[in-house]
């Protein structure tokens, strides 16, 4: 896992590289990693792979990031929109039922009508 | 901030199941067709393998999962329980824990020659197959697309919250939200309210609620059986929304809203949530916290080293005249009472999670010995030091296995002598003053004393024709190498374990009790103090030294004037409303070589219906006794358990009361025999 520069369209954001994998076995050590890079950066570019498998966990934890974020002045934001495993778990979880604006953008990156 | 780790909650949650999964099948041998027993094994089963493919204990898992297909077509009532069944599931489980503590192990043989029993038991019906993850769902499609007919059956809004530790119990919401959608018409929204900051955010738990809307044909029960596995700890309200067909008509905009349509979205977007406005973790609260117990014993040392630091408080308050130091001293006295107190209960655990491990050992020795055994347990609830506990478990195993081996016949030799063919053993637990008694009961044939005597005399434990007391005659069980057994098996009958047993015991300041009738069985009780650490004890000077009496076994205190002593002398008994009690000298008996106060005291302390006198110089008060152990050196003291420090830094010894009153007994019994 390395924390790489921002990438140019991400203003100052902080690029925070993910693993693949992040279910509730590695909840713990992906807290921390975000936990890490807020407090390094105040604003972050999540980057997950195209593969990666995450569950509800993650997806708390991303919510929980927001917040964080929020709270301290700072910005969390995916580099892609979500996708695969992601996606799913969004679907699944019901999170894409009536999803508010912003959780739109953050999530899917929809900006406007599909 | 620091996690508990996951692999390590696993292993506890699932040392958890399968003493709830073993209880469920030993209770089946009771009534094959209780249905609650066969669902809740079938659900520890399932939560088994759930959560161990969650942690990655993969061949777990897939071994689990034919036992619980086994157990799903009972359920299902496909195939009969049987005792077969069982007795394969029972030895499967056995099985399964060895692959919770060495998953890296070569299991595979044992797997196959289990899982053929597994089959065999179940009438080669389908218990192969692989381990079946729950099916990704065709949810998006279900969840996004809007319906294109109106949907049949009934509508139910259905708002449920799960516990916090679902997830990392190996609960699945994402699974139980795809079997809603199998069964109709569902709309699934998520309620993120609940979920912290990160910086507040516990990452195994889960925050997160949900609320469905959900048309189907199939019944509120289709409903409950998807939330069968956890409708006990979770928050659920169902609520059946409107008749059929109009509110099936009604659904289709609903599924349409499901729909990630910003058109529709954008309008009903909340605000912003206020920075730093991050919401507590909802739902129920948890009701209990897991410890470890090293957590709790390194607690209980300090709140040792407390009450004696108060203790030494305590002197030099009352040596001082300045009264606010007494005000501040008398508060931490009473804090550090209550302290201990709070300590104490946190430590107790109640006896009944010792108990239980004996309906396996029974149902097995059982099979072992062709016996037909019932085990009663009375008074689980009763609760004791978890160190207690903790020692109390092989030597409890020695005696069960003894009264079963030894005391119970065989059925025909039972049925011969008029007797149920059913032999009984009955574990029970109750507290008495500072003590607990544990008894072990059969209904065997009893302890034969002349072959105890015959065997002792020819071990040479005891001289030809020595004159004992029944009592110690039946204590004799308890020697080395002591062994009556006709014939050496596997249980018992090596004369190893009764000895260990009777070390275990007083290594808890605790005693054996023996009792046997022949022909009608034998009961052997242990009574043990209800905790090891820190006791209310009474403070008494004798010659120059201090000594702790244990306050729990103190009846009552008396004053012996001089003229009573030299009145008494030579025979050492008291007479106590009408009752003659024995009394020791603790004077003599510590030869401390000083001359008695002029104003004596007697203690009177009992064990059981046993009572004793212990004479004493001075009574100081009662006194927070933290127990310390006595060194190895002094491992063969038996006339004190231990030793504390007192608040002056010095040592006071712990008077054994199981001891002294044997003492008095034994010289009351010469006594009265020499007339």
């Amino acid at each position: 896992m390395t924390v790489q520069a921002a990438q140019p369209d991400a203003g100052s954001a902080t690029k925070l590289a993910l693993p693949a994998s992040m279910s509730i076995r590695e909840a713990v050590n992906t807290r921390e990693l975000i936990l890490a890079a807020l407090q390094e950066s105040g604003a972050i570019l999540l980057d997950l792979p195209e593969d990666a498998q995450v569950d509800l966990s993650f997806i708390q934890i991303i919510e929980a990031s927001r917040r964080h974020a929020l709270s301290q002045g700072g910005s969390v934001a995916l580099a892609q929109p979500a996708r695969g495993s992601l996606l799913s778990t969004l679907e699944r979880a019901g999170l894409l039922t009536e999803m508010a604006a912003e959780d739109q953008l953050f999530w899917l990156h929809r900006k406007e009508a599909a | 901030m620091t996690s508990l780790d996951p692999i390590q909650v696993f292993r506890t949650e699932a040392a958890e199941l399968f003493e709830q999964i073993e209880s469920g099948l030993l209770d089946l041998l009771n009534d094959l067709s209780d249905q609650d027993t066969i669902d809740a094994v079938f659900r520890g089963l399932h939560t088994l393998k759930g959560s161990g493919a969650m942690f990655g204990f993969e061949a777990l898992a897939a071994f689990t999962h034919h036992c619980e297909t086994a157990f799903d077509r009972v359920r299902k009532g496909q195939v009969p329980a049987t005792d077969e069944l069982v007795a394969a599931v029972l030895d499967a489980q056995d099985h399964m824990k060895a692959l919770v503590s060495t998953p890296q192990g070569d299991h595979e043989d044992a797997s196959n020659r289990l899982l053929a029993a597994l089959h065999a038991a179940v009438g080669g019906a389908a218990t192969t197959g692989h381990v079946v993850t729950p099916p990704l769902p065709q949810a998006s499609a279900q969840a996004a697309a809007p319906a294109s007919a109106p949907a049949k059956g009934q509508a139910f809004h259905i708002a449920f919250r799960l516990p916090a530790n679902a997830m990392i119990n190996g609960t699945n919401p994402l699974g139980l939200l795809d079997e809603l959608r199998e069964l109709g018409e569902c709309t699934v929204k998520a309620d993120l309210s609940t979920i912290p900051g990160l910086g507040s955010l516990e990452p195994t738990d889960l925050y997160i609620g949900w609320s469905v809307d959900l048309v189907t044909e199939q019944g509120r029960d289709a409903i409950d059986d998807v939330f069968i596995f956890v409708m006990d700890d979770m928050d659920i309200k169902v609520t059946e929304v409107a008749p059929v067909e109009a509110k099936a008509a009604e659904a289709a905009p609903a599924a349409k809203a499901a729909s990630p349509a910003p058109e529709a979205t954008l309008q009903k977007a909340e605000p912003a949530k206020a920075p730093g406005n991050e919401p507590k973790h909802g739902g129920k609260q948890a009701e209990n916290v897991r410890v470890p117990a090293e957590r709790l014993d390194e607690l209980m040392d300090r709140v040792g080293e407390l009450v004696i630091a108060q203790s030494r408080l305590s002197q030099l308050a009352g040596s001082s005249a300045d009264l606010h130091l007494r005000a501040v001293s008398e508060d931490v006295e009473r804090l550090s009472g209550e302290l201990r107190d709070t300590m104490m209960v946190l430590r107790m655990v109640p006896v009944g999670s010792l108990f239980g491990r004996f309906r396996r050992l029974v149902h097995d020795l059982a099979r072992e010995t062709g016996k037909v055994i019932e085990l009663e347990t009375e008074g689980e609830t009763t609760e004791v030091d978890k160190t207690v506990i903790e020692r109390l478990a092989d030597p409890l195993v020695h005696l069960v296995r003894n009264s079963i081996d030894h005391g119970l016949e065989p059925p025909d030799e039972r049925v011969a002598a008029g007797k149920d063919k059913t032999g009984r053993v009955i574990l029970s637990a109750r507290q008495s003053g500072g003590e607990v008694i544990i008894t072990i009961k059969d209904d065997g044939r009893g302890i034969n004393r002349d072959r105890v005597r015959a065997k002792a005399e020819s071990s040479g434990l005891i001289q030809p024709g020595q004159m004992l007391t029944d009592q110690e005659l039946l204590q004799l069980i308890f020697q080395p190498g002591f062994s009556t057994a006709a014939q050496v098996t596997n249980l018992s009958g090596r004369g190893v374990g009764m000895d260990v047993v009777k070390k275990t015991v007083e290594a808890l300041r605790g005693v054996i009790d023996v009792r046997s009738e022949n022909g009608r069985g034998s009961e052997i009780s242990l009574r043990i103090p209800l905790t090891l650490a820190i006791i209310d004890g009474l403070l008494v000077r004798v010659g120059a030294g201090s000594y702790v009496i244990p306050l729990s076994a103190v009846e009552e205190c008396l004053e012996l004037s001089l003229e009573d002593d030299l009145r008494s002398r030579g025979r050492s008994f008291i007479s106590l409303r009408d009752n003659l009690v024995p009394f020791l000298r603790l004077r003599e008996l510590f030869e401390t070589g000083t001359p008695p106060d002029r104003y004596q005291k007697m203690v009177v302390i009992s064990t059981g219906d046993a009572r004793v006198g212990l004479v004493v110089d001075q009574i100081i008060g009662d006194h927070q006794t933290v127990i310390k152990s006595m060194s190895k050196l002094h491992h063969d003291v038996v006339t004190f358990s231990g030793a504390t420090i007192l608040g002056d830094g010095g040592v006071a010894l712990i008077l054994d009361v199981t001891h002294l009153v044997a003492v008095g007994q034994y010289q009351e019994a010469h006594l009265r025999a020499a007339g």
